[in-house]
């Protein structure tokens, strides 16, 4: 689909629409990586189980910061590390803390916004 | 300029569309995946100029997607950005492998996005410049391009070979500290430009792609990267701990020159003389821009006789 977009006069209600709607899918992967994290805790840190928080953390940290939420992009870009390469270095252990660290801010974002409404 | 930006991430492309809108590229169309981007490379009835990949996407990643758009003949010489924030040397060098032309790290950046696609952006000028220069040149130029002595040379069919300004990014997307493990080295043809005065352009541009085939067949490390600077001369880097002494070097590429002795001698051209110059490391000068080890690499080879190795 090849876009004209609007001129940079809407830029900026552009931008809160796309922030909107990263925050709408954001409970989503809550839930997400909730059960995925229950699954390791029934069938161990099977690689599928990690690729699949991992490749939510990197979406994550490759956008949330371009929309302001600096804090939640470093800490998914933590998680990518902790379950990706840094792995073997680091253990479940302080991975399912990064990624419990990761949950905590992407919760505060979801309570904030409801606050916000 | 026509971009087609790919990636899995639905928030991330209209954010970065937005970006780019507000900095005046407005042809800009979007793709979901690898497949979604081919497709759409295949449909389009005006061409793209300008590719940007994300690299972590769900089945075929972009480096993939990368080098399966080098491959079409169309766009060999488009310029590829990729838009990660994988920032491991890993992905980068196997970005760059695959024929990526620069590397962009997630969070966008407009600043750095503005300036990134400034230069593509006059690359794709110039190549559309000279491609209307051939395609209004007479049958036989159209048939064998011609060069003046300083030109670039495409060297696509040559493994391993990029453009300047992809082996410039490609130094400056390591940084600094991964950098320094990495040396430039720079090969002159010494006869070159007596090569060009009896040949011509046109001849001289297929013997310095017979070069760089010699040059790429003989570097056995784990990076294969070299450029054609012009003037005869050609770059490529080495990490540092793989680096081989100059002069065993020279003596292998001559050895591979050597195999076209009987079909220059046929032709009645004279065959290419090497010399490799001294490497040159990142260090703390480079600190801004690392690929200025590549202009250093050039310039001491072209400059430094007592310092070269010489092979006839």
């Amino acid at each position: 689909m090849t876009m004209h977009m609007p001129m940079a006069t809407d830029l900026a209600a552009h931008l809160d629409r796309i922030r909107r709607s990263f925050l709408d899918r954001l409970g989503d992967r809550v839930l997400e990586i909730d059960a995925i994290l229950q699954a390791m805790d029934r069938d161990g840190p099977r690689p599928e189980l990690r690729e699949a928080i991992v490749h939510r953390a990197h979406k994550t940290a490759g956008v949330a910061p371009s929309l302001g939420f600096d804090e939640l992009g470093t800490l998914a870009r933590a998680v990518e590390e902790g379950w990706g390469f840094g792995y073997g270095r680091l253990g479940d252990t302080e991975a399912a803390r990064r990624t419990g660290a990761m949950l905590d801010e992407m919760e505060r974002l979801l309570d904030a916004d409801l606050d916000g409404r | 300029m026509k971009i087609l930006a790919v990636d899995d991430d639905p928030d991330f492309l209209a954010l970065f569309q937005s970006t780019l809108q507000s900095l005046g590229y407005t042809r800009v169309t979007t793709a979901v995946s690898g497949d979604d981007a081919l497709r759409k490379i295949g449909y389009a009835q005006v061409p793209f100029d300008c590719f940007i990949l994300d690299i972590k996407m769900p089945g075929m990643d972009g480096i993939e997607l990368c080098r399966r758009i080098r491959a079409l003949p169309q766009y060999r010489d488009a310029p590829i950005m990729m838009n990660t924030i994988m920032s491991d040397r890993d992905h980068i060098d196997r970005a760059f492998s695959a024929g990526a032309t620069d590397y962009l790290t997630k969070p966008v950046d407009p600043i750095e996005i503005r300036a990134r696609l400034g230069v593509i952006e006059q690359l794709v000028l110039e190549r559309l410049r000279a491609q209307i220069a051939v395609t209004q040149g007479n049958g036989a130029m159209r048939a064998m391009a011609s060069y003046g002595f300083m030109d670039g040379i495409p060297m696509k069919r040559v493994v391993g070979a990029m453009d300047r300004l992809a082996m410039a990014n490609y130094l400056n997307a390591l940084g600094l500290f991964r950098a320094m493990a990495t040396s430039a080295v720079a090969v002159q043809v010494v006869n070159a430009r007596e090569i060009y005065d009896l040949e011509g352009g046109a001849v001289f541009g297929e013997i310095m792609v017979d070069v760089a085939t010699c040059l790429s067949d003989c570097l056995q490390g784990r990076l294969r990267m070299i450029s054609y600077a012009g003037g005869g001369t050609f770059v490529f880097l080495a990490n540092r701990s793989e680096l081989e002494d100059g002069e065993r070097l020279a003596a292998r590429l001559s050895h591979y020159i050597e195999e076209f002795h009987l079909v220059y001698k046929d032709l009645g051209i004279t065959l290419p003389t090497v010399a490799v110059g001294t490497p040159v490391a990142c260090g703390a000068s480079h600190l801004r821009a690392p690929d200025r080890i590549i202009d250093e690499a050039v310039t001491g080879v072209r400059r430094q006789g007592a310092g070269l190795t010489r092979t006839a």
